[in-house]
């Protein structure tokens, strides 16, 4: 990615040099802006999108949604966290009703989430991308549109070619994303780190509880000893009694 | 149809929210956040990208570009007043669809030559940027790989879309 964008800048500014170099720093500017302009757009877009998924996500709609597409998305993704598993089942849900706006903001997040200490592209992030690459789309609304805008005396026969090719370019992409190994390891790391943080977690709580037993003590031969010496607390005696159970009970 | 689905659903998911007593408000504002963070995050990906589009069109370095792939690419079938639009495509949705208008209005929605531009519109996406953007919020170091494979995705989807327009 790196090389390439270095050859096409590196050589657009060595024409821009010889034939129009009074332009350069203007187009360079310029281009700046329009990406600006561009993320404007595409806030409203993923601001939309991201607040209806959450609102999906606390009425349980993605539960549903995630439970009817588990086959698929196991077969596909293996194992996911839940959050990536959301965000997957909702980009899989817009790629199939045509909503295209909606399958970026959702792949961002997913990939984020499956991305998470990691340095290396794995299989769910491959494929993720490469479907999403394809240009996935059951109806070609799109280029249905601009076609009936053009004039066109039938649009909507670009529909099943359409659809063959999405058919094959979608099955490539999954092909190709099986070739990125599995991660077994990875989840065998989580396995042991699972029962080692279990294990820690159970020592912490003997320990508190060891602690709580010699604090009661303790109270208990204050209280003795104060019961030796009068039969009714002392103002000092009271105070020194209510610290030490305000001790244990922290 | 495709009209309806959105604010159906968005009319839809609002009646759930408020029988179940939720509070889409809230819903709301986490996306929100969530949407203007990740925008602010993916605006210098885009801008590199846009960066050398722009400056690939002024100097004139795309039609340098076409010049040498177009024999290439007229030799497995795809037409090369197509060519320009085939190199476009990963790189600008925006700039892809535009050409997709002019090609429309020079051959006629209806021709062979508009046909399989459709396809090659339809078949793809704006690899680079989608590159740059999916992996913004990640440590992900080695994504050249994937890019090359949904390339050569891309332009096998235009081979055999050529292909089809034929008898089509």
């Amino acid at each position: 990615m790196a090389a390439v964008w270095f050859i096409l800048i590196a050589g657009s500014l060595v024409l821009m040099l010889i034939y129009n170099p009074n332009a350069v720093l203007s187009v360079m500017t310029t281009s700046v802006t329009e990406s600006f302009e561009l993320c404007i757009k595409l806030a409203g877009v993923y601001c939309i999108w991201l607040g209806f998924i959450e609102v999906m996500r606390q009425i349980g709609a993605l539960d549903i949604l995630g439970t009817l597409l588990k086959p698929v998305i196991k077969c596909l993704y293996g194992e996911l966290s839940p959050k990536a598993r959301d965000y997957v089942v909702v980009n899989m849900s817009a790629n199939l009703i045509g909503v295209a706006n909606a399958s970026t903001p959702t792949a961002i997040g997913a990939i984020k989430e499956m991305g998470k200490g990691k340095t290396k592209i794995t299989r769910a992030m491959a494929m993720l991308f490469l479907i999403n690459a394809s240009g996935l789309e059951i109806m070609p609304s799109t280029v249905m549109g601009m076609r009936a805008a053009a004039g066109s005396t039938s649009p909507a026969d670009i529909f099943f070619p359409c659809f063959i090719i999405t058919v094959i370019t979608t099955g490539l992409s999954i092909l190709f994303a099986f070739l990125f190994g599995r991660e077994k390891t990875e989840k065998n790391k989580n396995i042991i780190s699972d029962v080692t943080s279990k294990s820690t977690a159970k020592t912490v709580i003997v320990k508190s509880e060891k602690n709580k037993i010699e604090d009661l003590k303790k109270n208990r031969a204050v209280i003795e000893t104060q019961k030796s010496a009068s039969t009714l607390p002392t103002k000092s005696n009271l105070a020194t009694i209510i610290n030490n159970q305000a001790g244990s009970q922290i | 149809m495709s009209a309806y689905i959105v604010p159906a659903l968005f009319v839809f998911l609002l009646a759930v929210a408020a029988i179940k007593k939720k509070n889409p408000y809230n819903a709301m504002l986490l996306g929100a956040k969530e949407g203007a963070a990740s925008v602010i995050r993916i605006f210098p990906y885009i801008m590199v990208i846009m960066l050398a589009l722009k400056l690939m069109q002024a100097s004139g370095f795309d039609a340098l570009i076409t010049k040498a792939v177009s024999p290439l690419l007229t030799w497995t079938g795809i037409p090369s007043e197509l060519t320009y639009l085939v190199i476009l495509r990963p790189v600008s949705g925006s700039g892809s669809l535009a050409m997709l208008a002019e090609i429309y209005a020079k051959f006629g929605p209806d021709s062979y030559i508009s046909r399989c531009a459709s396809l090659i519109v339809d078949g793809s996406d704006t690899i680079f940027y989608m590159a740059g953007v999916y992996f913004a919020e990640t440590k992900v170091k080695n994504i050249g790989v994937v890019i090359l494979l949904a390339l050569l995705v891309s332009i096998i989807g235009a081979i055999v879309g050529c292909w089809l327009c034929r008898f089509m």
